[in-house]
């Protein structure tokens, strides 16, 4: 055993010292050599590139043909596209679209901001003819709207910063409405209705192109779109209101009951409607029928109310007997007051898209191969359905 | 007014590679080198000093480490030492403690554990037209410092230590609720995610009434995966099969020669240098001076910030190609429980972020490895460290 005492080694100077000293020493020689042997290397030191994560080429034929969508709702001539977003590993979330009446139907990305790369994109919606699309996007406590032509060279132009862009359209012109508060607060904490604004944004319809200044509607944040006679708008999750622009005067919906994903309606007649998602608990809607009247679970209804609080219908998940177990997610009315898309989960890993008729409940599910492609619970699908 | 500034400036990895390169050195204990002072019980009493490099990787640790020495000799069976630091810089603070016990297999060697606890906190500016994000705290457990120290020679007087860091502390803590949870900017982060190992080679030379110290150590981190694929990235097959051997070994792999972690920090191989003068012409008390010099041989990388799935580290604009670090410490030389202060005031070279140099193209690493923009005076004296320390037998 190596107990050598080194003070008697100094002063004897023995042989066996001597050899348990060349010992010692043989240590970081040894391991000097080995960094130099590695030094050497020709990789050495390892150098690190950009990375750009693969993304794997869209799936043909993973979406419903074009015929049984015209079907669904009942205008052979329809032009119907679709929104979304999709986070795929190693990338930043993104928008891509749908157009159900190219001759190959597969999902297209859209260009995001060269030096917004990595930020996420979130909630796209389509413009009233179909042709533009605006988002936001988000990176941490940031939010900037872009809108764009929807195609896959388009240029993103910039609106402002803010978030929960939506289309709005009157005799003067086409405008963006949005909120100046950043997504994260509207979902963390909504509860109080101050601090933050919401406008309208005049943009040229062919381009995007911002014409003017943004207006303000509201000394509140809103951020699910404007009546089409815009005279409401609302908004929802801690709290759920509709809210008159003209009078200023706010309609509680669901009071005490926290609601998801607002939606205003497109109709006409019945401007002052809105859509959106339960929580769960007990439903404080007027007129509820009584099998909804019960504690209900999270998501597991959409729920259709206007300025009264009254109940005006609801899609209970169970309507979908594959996902009963399962919830809805994302709700979003369509331009056409009879249609919402909404995704339907049986997980809450991976979820499907519907296209679901208000009057009648009959449903269509879009991604007919869902093997092929999923979306996900951030997906915010949005379905433009033209040619009415 | 769009364009990005510098993500994570000043709170990255290049802040604290100084760290793990030479002040972080961390290297306390005893003296195993022999000392050849004509002190009364000089043999009994060798001068504490040289350890190895416990750099605990890009970020890891944070807050430097000091190098103790004096003239105090463990004498029990399993000894403690207690280390105190307060690292300030312009955006962070860090405090750390550092418990480290050690017991000498054999009469010239050392084998140690380093414990080491940090709390930090700092702020956030990711890019120069967002507001700061103020208040951000990370408290717990660093990487744990195993190092075997042996002296050889005549005298004793050279000797070698290396050190192993593991990663024990966290490097994935984030901030923020719900969907926008971020990474904390690495230099806020407990850990490195990385293995690494270190050697120093010490020699020590005899004065009259003191000792002169000098140390050459080399640092590399490395990357060891049980589980045979990155836990933080879950790519599907057909993306794997889209990349290039070299990406794809970022996500699949158990072992890499270099100090890549899961996120994409990398934490290049560095080497250093360090020289102490001790001053022991005063009974019970040990004066030294020093002067330690790092640099790393590449650029470090930082991970986004983003704690969702994009993948996409970038060059890290406070990369510092060279360091270097005045050093004053103080013991006082009791035997049953000597105490070790120290202040160690760095200068470093000045960053590409410090000029912005980096704008336009945020994967070039030229402006980052660019040696002619000298030291960056305007930092000096906004980062430094204090410490205070002390020993004790446990039996």
């Amino acid at each position: 055993m190596y107990t050598l005492d080194i003070f008697t080694l100094e002063q004897n100077q023995s042989k066996k010292g001597d050899s348990v000293t060349l010992k010692s020493a043989a240590v970081p020689v040894l391991a000097f050599c080995a960094l130099c042997l590695m030094f050497s290397c020709e990789n050495f030191p390892y150098k690190p590139t950009e990375f750009v994560a693969p993304k794997v080429p869209p799936p043909p034929n993973a979406f419903v043909p074009k015929d049984s969508i015209t079907k669904f709702v009942g205008n052979p001539n329809a032009t119907v596209k679709l929104a979304y977003t999709l986070t795929s590993t190693g990338s930043s979330q993104t928008v891509y679209f749908v157009n159900f009446n190219d001759s190959v139907v597969e999902p297209r990305e859209i260009k995001k901001d060269n030096t917004r790369s990595d930020w996420d994109a979130w909630c796209p919606i389509l413009s009233p003819n179909g042709a533009l699309v605006t988002y936001y996007l988000r990176s941490g406590t940031q939010a900037e709207l872009y809108c764009q032509a929807l195609d896959t060279g388009a240029t993103p132009i910039l609106i402002g910063s803010g978030s929960e862009p939506h289309f709005y359209k009157d005799n003067q012109g086409l405008y963006i409405t949005y909120t100046d508060a950043n997504g994260i607060m509207l979902i963390g904490t909504s509860t109080t209705l101050t601090g933050y604004h919401t406008y309208k944004q005049r943009v040229d319809p062919a381009t995007g192109q911002t014409i003017g200044s943004p207006a303000l509607i509201a000394s509140y944040p809103f951020y699910c779109g404007m009546s089409t006679n815009g005279t409401y708008i609302c908004t929802g999750y801690s709290s759920a209101y509709i809210y008159n622009c003209s009078t200023s005067l706010f309609f509680a919906i669901n009071p005490g009951q926290q609601t998801c994903n607002p939606s205003m309606t497109p109709d006409s007649v019945f401007t002052g409607r809105m859509m959106f998602l339960n929580i769960g608990g007990h439903e404080q809607l007027n007129q509820l029928p009584p099998e909804d009247t019960g504690k209900v679970g999270q998501h597991k209804f959409v729920f259709i109310a206007d300025t009264n609080n009254t109940y005006i219908t609801g899609f209970d998940i169970t309507m979908l007997p594959a996902y009963a177990s399962g919830e809805w997610q994302c709700p979003k009315w369509t331009n056409i007051p009879d249609v919402f898309c909404v995704l339907a989960t049986k997980s809450s890993l991976t979820y499907d898209c519907f296209l679901v008729s208000i009057s009648t409940g009959h449903t269509l599910l879009l991604n007919v191969k869902p093997a092929l492609l999923q979306f996900q619970s951030s997906s915010k699908p949005y379905v433009y359905i033209g040619g009415n | 007014m769009r364009q990005i500034i510098t993500c994570i400036r000043r709170h990255s990895a290049g802040a604290s590679l100084v760290v793990a390169a030479l002040s972080v050195c961390t290297v306390w204990e005893l003296a195993l080198r022999a000392p050849h002072t004509s002190l009364p019980g000089a043999m009994t009493t060798p001068w504490a000093c040289v350890g190895g490099c416990g750099a605990g990787g890009s970020g890891g640790s944070g807050g430097a480490t000091a190098k103790w020495i004096g003239k105090t000799m463990s004498t029990g069976q399993l000894d403690i030492q207690g280390m105190y630091s307060s690292t300030a810089t312009k955006t962070s603070n860090t405090n750390d403690l550092d418990l480290r016990f050690s017991f000498k297999p054999t009469y010239t060697s050392i084998l140690a554990l380093t414990v080491p606890f940090a709390s930090k906190t700092g702020y956030l500016q990711a890019e120069s037209n967002s507001p700061p994000i103020t208040g951000l705290i990370n408290n717990g457990l660093g990487d744990l410092r195993l190092d075997f120290i042996n002296s050889f020679g005549l005298s004793g007087d050279l000797s070698y230590d290396f050190t192993l860091s593991v990663p024990t502390g966290t490097f994935t803590a984030t901030y923020g609720s719900d969907l926008g949870n971020q990474y904390l900017p690495t230099s806020l982060q407990l850990g490195a995610g990385l293995y690494n190992l270190s050697l120093d080679l010490g020699k020590t030379f005899d004065q009259d009434k003191g000792m002169i110290l000098l140390d050459v150590i080399g640092s590399c981190p490395f990357a060891i995966n049980v589980h045979g694929k990155n836990q933080y990235y879950n790519f599907s097959k057909q993306q794997l099969d889209l990349m290039t051997a070299a990406d794809k070994k970022r996500f699949v792999y158990y072992f890499k020669p270099y100090g890549e972690n899961d996120l994409g920090g990398y934490t290049p191989p560095s080497v250093a240098a360090s020289a102490f003068y001790g001053y022991t012409g005063m009974e019970n008390f040990v004066h030294s001076f020093g002067l330690m010099f790092s640099a790393p041989l590449g650029v470090a990388w930082i991970p986004s910030l983003k704690s969702t799935t994009d993948y996409n580290p970038t060059p890290d604009p406070d990369n510092q190609v060279w360091n270097a670090t005045l050093c004053y410490s103080l013991e006082l030389s009791k035997t049953i429980f000597p105490i070790f202060v120290a202040a160690y005031l760095p200068i470093h070279a000045k960053t590409a972020s410090a000029t912005n140099a980096q704008a336009g193209d945020v994967y070039n690493i030229k402006p980052m490895e660019d040696w002619s923009r000298g030291p960056d005076w305007n930092d000096v004296f906004h980062r430094w460290s204090i410490f205070a320390g002390f020993k004790t037998s446990l039996f």
